[in-house]
């Protein structure tokens, strides 16, 4: 574990926008005859944090899901992280290698946090690391520690997730995503499943992510942490991207009635 | 009419031999059918068509036949059509395995869909190895939906094992029959009889309770 | 008890040596009667098709009192044990006794599981027409009889018409008592073997048990038998031989020697008596053997 820096991915600099970390062109998906992505194009620079809002069944899980192939998507994707391109033209057809290439790449936190129960919080961040031989057991234990140690649970390290409350559940989650040193974290709506109390110990880990650099989609629908936090905010609805923009632009100034009123829906139900 | 259990005295011996041999039978069935077992409720929750498909066929067709036909394919028909002449005990090994293999096949598959979605979409996206994560996290979680049933269907193949008497196994209840054909004693032998398979039946609920408590409910695994 | 069982054995004995030959023969002043007949035989008898070479492999149920069961020292033994025994012995081989229910003797011999089997099973169309296996010369004089309780007030083979029967399932002892009584096979009752029908006949399940003669004497010589009578005709009289396996024809040759050879010497006769079965071997003259 380097000294401050909670990602062990010391390369990223903080807020370089510059080069793409991960670029979905013309995204599509579709659950039986049910179109959820029509054609999504979108460009994340490294060190970007987007929020991602809109109402549920919008497709906002959805494409969360495709770029790390939890749904495989039907067409039209290109998936670059880093600007190396993973897997062919076809995503149907990505190699189980390449897909597992990308997402050690790309960590992942759930609503309801999937720990593994039959693990303690220690082992469940040690997992993947030890599977994918990422050093001696003693190093990935010091480096689970370490993680543990920042998302302020040092002295849960040896509880199974069954004696820890959600929001500690969801920080372990967090580390646990956190110990392959992923390029780029995804979010999906993790405060959604917690007590209201114990929304703002994950958020502020998060906080804290975003600031040393980790570029991250998040699918939220706390719009304080969209604005304090986010670099970008896009709001989408009926599978598409309808706005695209600063947070002040897209939670300000909104150009879109139908995005006026989801936020007077989401700001009112605060 | 008197009864009088100190026939036991005299049948006893040759009707406890039955008893290891009826024993013998069901460690050697659950030995080779639980990897098998594993096996197949693997392919019959297989993403690839290609593995679930015949797996669930296969599945459905064995155990749509009566165990005794089985063992009858096992000792009478395999001499016809593949010139393969088993031993009585080596047929009744295999006959049971075939079935038991797809029976507790449907336990380990009902187990696994146990396991909840997001076990599995957590593996997934971080990128961990099949094999591993299967013992290490899916199985340690489907153990304790897997257990009862398990148990309760070897209780099954316990007692089921008397069919084997029908291709030259003697086993316990075979014994029995030969005795009470010979001593006209029926309700002291089967009365001893019912009284052995009690006691392997609480044995077994033994060993599904101290499994139990070894998977708790969690799926974590005591030390 | 023994005594009725052998008088009506001997009843029926009577009955069919009325239609034998009576008195000894002469022939142009040479005494038949002192003739010793030759019956050598090739030793060892030379089998091509033996299941495993210098084995004679044998199907027995051992659920036949006194023809095939397990002793009080659990060894299989009884008449039936002890004929095949001498049978292997005297054709050079070792006998291999497979314990299988009655269902799988036929199955096994198809099968070429077993050289032999059956404890004396009954002629019929389809057995003697089987391609599965051959049919020996018998053994027995199967005489099927009905058997009822003493008190249950049926007399004779007129009052079963109306009578709840039963007998062992699958038995051709059962069918002959049903058509005796003119009965459907649907109404009688089918068990699973000779205990089970002691017991219905014994607790009022069926009024009449069709079986034969030897496993009749059983039990009527077994536990509560002086509650039960065999009924004075019998339903049935054929004759019961053993089964060889139909790849082996050379087995059959020899089997068949032999069974004259065991008839002719007494051996036969001399195992019913040691074994308590009422010997029906000197019947056997009447249908020819």
């Amino acid at each position: 574990m380097k000294d401050t820096c909670m990602t062990a991915n010391p390369a990223t600099p903080a807020r370089a926008h510059d080069r793409p970390m991960l670029e979905l062109v013309n995204l599509r998906k579709s659950f039986g005859n049910k179109t959820v992505l029509h054609g999504v194009d979108l460009k994340v620079p490294a060190g970007q944090v987007v929020s991602i809002i809109g109402a549920s069944g919008s497709g906002k899980s959805t494409l969360l899901r495709c770029v790390n192939h939890l749904e495989t998507p039907d067409a039209g994707s290109a998936v670059l992280i880093d600007g190396q391109r993973i897997g062919g033209p076809d995503p149907a057809r990505v190699s189980r290698r390449d897909l597992r290439r990308r997402r050690v790449e790309i960590g992942m936190v759930f609503q309801h946090f999937n720990l593994f129960p039959n693990m303690t919080a220690l082992e469940n961040v040690m997992e993947a690391p030890l599977a994918h031989r990422r050093g001696t057991r003693a190093e990935i234990r010091d480096m689970a520690a370490g993680l543990l140690d920042r998302v302020g649970l040092a002295d849960r390290m040896d509880h199974h997730p069954g004696k820890l409350s959600g929001g500690q559940q969801q920080r372990v989650a967090i580390a646990r995503a956190l110990a392959m040193t992923p390029k780029l974290m995804l979010f999906d709506e993790v405060t959604s499943a917690l007590d209201p109390e114990l929304v703002d110990d994950v958020l502020q880990v998060m906080r804290q992510l975003a600031e040393e650099g980790m570029t991250m989609l998040v699918v939220t629908h706390e719009m304080a942490f969209a604005e304090d936090v986010g670099d970008r905010v896009i709001f989408m609805a009926d599978g598409a991207i309808h706005e695209d923009g600063t947070p002040a632009e897209v939670l300000r100034n909104p150009q879109q009635a139908r995005t006026r009123s989801f936020l007077g829906r989401a700001m009112r139900a605060r | 009419m008197d009864f009088d259990l100190s026939i036991w005295a005299v049948r006893g011996p040759y009707i406890l031999q039955g008893l290891w041999l009826t024993l013998a039978l069901v460690a050697g069935v659950l030995a080779i059918s639980t990897p098998l077992a594993l096996a197949v409720g693997l392919a019959l929750e297989a993403r690839s068509r290609w593995l679930r498909a015949p797996a669930t066929v296969l599945s459905w067709m064995v155990r749509g036949v009566p165990p005794l036909i089985i063992l009858f394919i096992a000792y009478y028909v395999l001499p016809i059509v593949l010139d393969l002449r088993l031993e009585s005990l080596t047929a009744a090994i295999a006959g049971f395995v075939v079935y038991n293999t797809f029976i507790l096949g449907e336990v380990v598959s009902a187990g696994l869909r146990a396991v909840p979605k997001g076990q599995h979409e957590a593996i997934a996206a971080a990128g961990l190895p099949m094999t591993r994560s299967l013992r290490r996290i899916v199985l340690p979680q489907a153990m304790p939906s897997i257990i009862p049933p398990y148990v309760s269907y070897s209780m099954d193949m316990v007692k089921g094992t008397a069919l084997a008497g029908a291709i030259g196994v003697t086993e316990l209840v075979t014994r029995a029959n030969q005795a009470i054909v010979a001593t006209n004693r029926p309700f002291e032998i089967l009365l001893g009889v019912a009284i052995i398979y009690g006691v392997i039946d609480a044995m077994l609920i033994a060993v599904q309770m101290w499994s139990e408590r070894r998977w708790d409910h969690q799926g974590h695994v005591s030390p | 008890m023994t005594l009725s069982i052998r008088k009506t054995a001997t009843a029926f004995a009577a009955a069919l040596a009325l239609l034998a030959p009576l008195g000894a023969a002469q022939a142009q002043g040479i005494d038949l009667d002192s003739l010793e007949v030759s019956l050598d035989y090739p030793d060892p008898w030379p089998l091509e098709n033996l299941i495993e070479e210098g084995k004679l492999i044998i199907a027995t149920t051992g659920k036949t009192q006194k023809e095939t069961f397990i002793g009080d020292d659990g060894t299989l033994q009884g008449a039936r044990i002890d004929l095949w025994t001498k049978l292997a012995e005297d054709l050079g081989l070792e006998p291999e006794f497979v314990r299988v229910d009655w269902s799988g003797v036929m199955p096994g011999l198809a099968a070429n599981r077993f050289d032999m089997g059956c404890e004396g099973a009954s002629w019929n169309n389809d057995r003697l027409t089987s391609p599965d296996f051959f049919l020996t010369r018998p053994v027995k004089v199967a005489i099927d009889v009905a058997v009822v309780k003493k008190d249950s007030g049926i007399e004779s083979l007129d009052d079963l018409a109306d009578a709840k029967l039963g007998g062992v399932k699958g038995e051709m002892e059962l069918q002959h008592l049903l058509s005796t009584a003119g009965q459907d096979e649907t109404d009688a009752l089918a068990l699973p073997g000779v205990t089970e029908a002691r017991l219905a006949l014994l607790n009022g399940q069926i009024e009449a048990y069709g079986t034969g003669i030897h496993a009749a004497s059983a039990l009527l010589d077994g536990p509560d038998g002086d509650q039960f009578k065999i009924l004075p005709q019998p339903t049935a009289v054929g004759v019961g031989g053993f089964c060889v396996n139909a790849r082996e024809p050379d087995l059959l040759t020899a089997v068949n020697f032999l069974m004259a050879k065991y008839r002719t010497d007494g051996t036969i006769k001399a195992l019913n008596e040691k074994w308590d079965l009422p010997d029906t071997s000197e019947m056997l003259s009447v249908v020819g053997y």
